[in-house]
């Protein structure tokens, strides 16, 4: 029964945990091919807006175009709708870094799910 | 006889509806559709999202010691070929302004006036209403700010044949008290396809 009660709790803090963390998810196998996620860097502006920025590598001798979408939320994980939310295009130069900058739609946003698909 | 032009009637009708084409729903979140020459739903929105993250990137919008600045929208000139509405533009813009906390968008002044704010304190003189519900004078606000801007076309025919289309969304953004565009934006948005088609 006590192995029980815990196996509920954990579940119940890792389920917690998960939906309020942020990441950059590649959902389609092309784009992996492709964009290669260097580093993801966030900050909080002075006007209490959260930044986001994915520095990222096109390391084929081929310009890509793929999309990208932005998901926020708020401290208590909902969502924040937003334009970012749909997906946009995005350029990546053949043999070259390119960088996302998003900026949240409201200082409520302190997490956030970036997907990048072809 | 009767029976038979009933029959006939029927089978050219059931024929008829079979012949019609599908129509089927636009999935907005993952709309593989062909392009158009004309401006979409997914120009405006593309437009739109590109405006709204240049001016939060921007300090236009950010208040000196904090709060929101009064934002009132001025003219949107549609100087394409095309029938629309700006506010297919204006009206993304405005939920994403408004949502970001950084300002109030008024309907006192400017193209998007709602008239009720007047027509509301024109009751002052009428004794049917309860004096005390009606707006006090002097509670309007006047804006700080002013968006104003157009969407242009350019239709050119090119050597091969082929027609291109370019859209550009241009928007400024006016600090009403000294007259300073305090941010600028342009998306460009470009077509091209058959010179056959007809770009309105």
């Amino acid at each position: 029964m006590k192995l029980i009660t815990s196996a509920i709790f954990i579940s119940i803090v890792l389920f917690t945990g998960c939906a309020d963390k942020s990441f950059v998810k590649t959902v389609d196998n092309k784009v992996a091919k492709y964009v290669d996620i260097q580093e993801v860097k966030e900050r909080v502006r002075d006007d209490g807006l959260l930044e986001i920025q994915i520095n990222a590598q096109n390391d084929t001798d081929e310009y890509k175009l793929f999309k990208y979408r932005v998901d926020w939320q708020d401290k208590d994980g909902f969502l924040i709708p937003s334009l970012s939310s749909k997906w946009a295009d995005f350029p990546a130069h053949k043999n070259s870094s390119f960088k996302i900058n998003v900026v949240a739609p409201s200082p409520k946003a302190t997490t956030y799910q970036v997907y990048l698909s072809e | 006889m009767k029976m038979k032009i009933l029959t006939a009637s029927a089978l050219c009708l059931a024929l008829l509806s079979g012949c019609a084409d599908k129509v089927s729903k636009i999935d907005l979140n993952n709309d593989k559709g062909e392009q158009v020459f004309g401006l979409d739903y997914r120009d405006f929105q593309q437009a739109a999202s590109d405006a709204t993250q240049s001016m939060l990137h921007s300090a236009a919008l950010s208040k000196p010691g904090g709060g929101r600045y009064i934002l009132a929208i001025s003219d949107i000139r549609n100087d394409t070929m095309q029938h629309i509405d700006t506010d297919q533009l204006i009206k993304k813009i405005r939920i994403e302004l408004l949502n970001s906390g950084k300002v109030y968008l008024t309907t006192a002044v400017g193209s998007e006036e709602d008239r009720m704010n007047k027509k509301v304190r024109e009751l002052r003189k009428d004794d049917e209403f309860r004096n005390s519900s009606i707006s006090k004078k002097g509670t309007l606000v006047a804006p700080d700010m002013s968006l104003s801007g157009k969407i242009l076309q350019r239709n050119i025919n090119m050597s091969n044949g082929k027609q291109q289309v370019e859209y550009y969304f241009m928007l400024t953004l006016t600090d009403l008290t000294n007259g300073f565009a305090t941010w600028e934006g342009e998306t460009i948005i470009g077509k091209r396809g058959s010179g056959k088609s007809v770009a309105w």
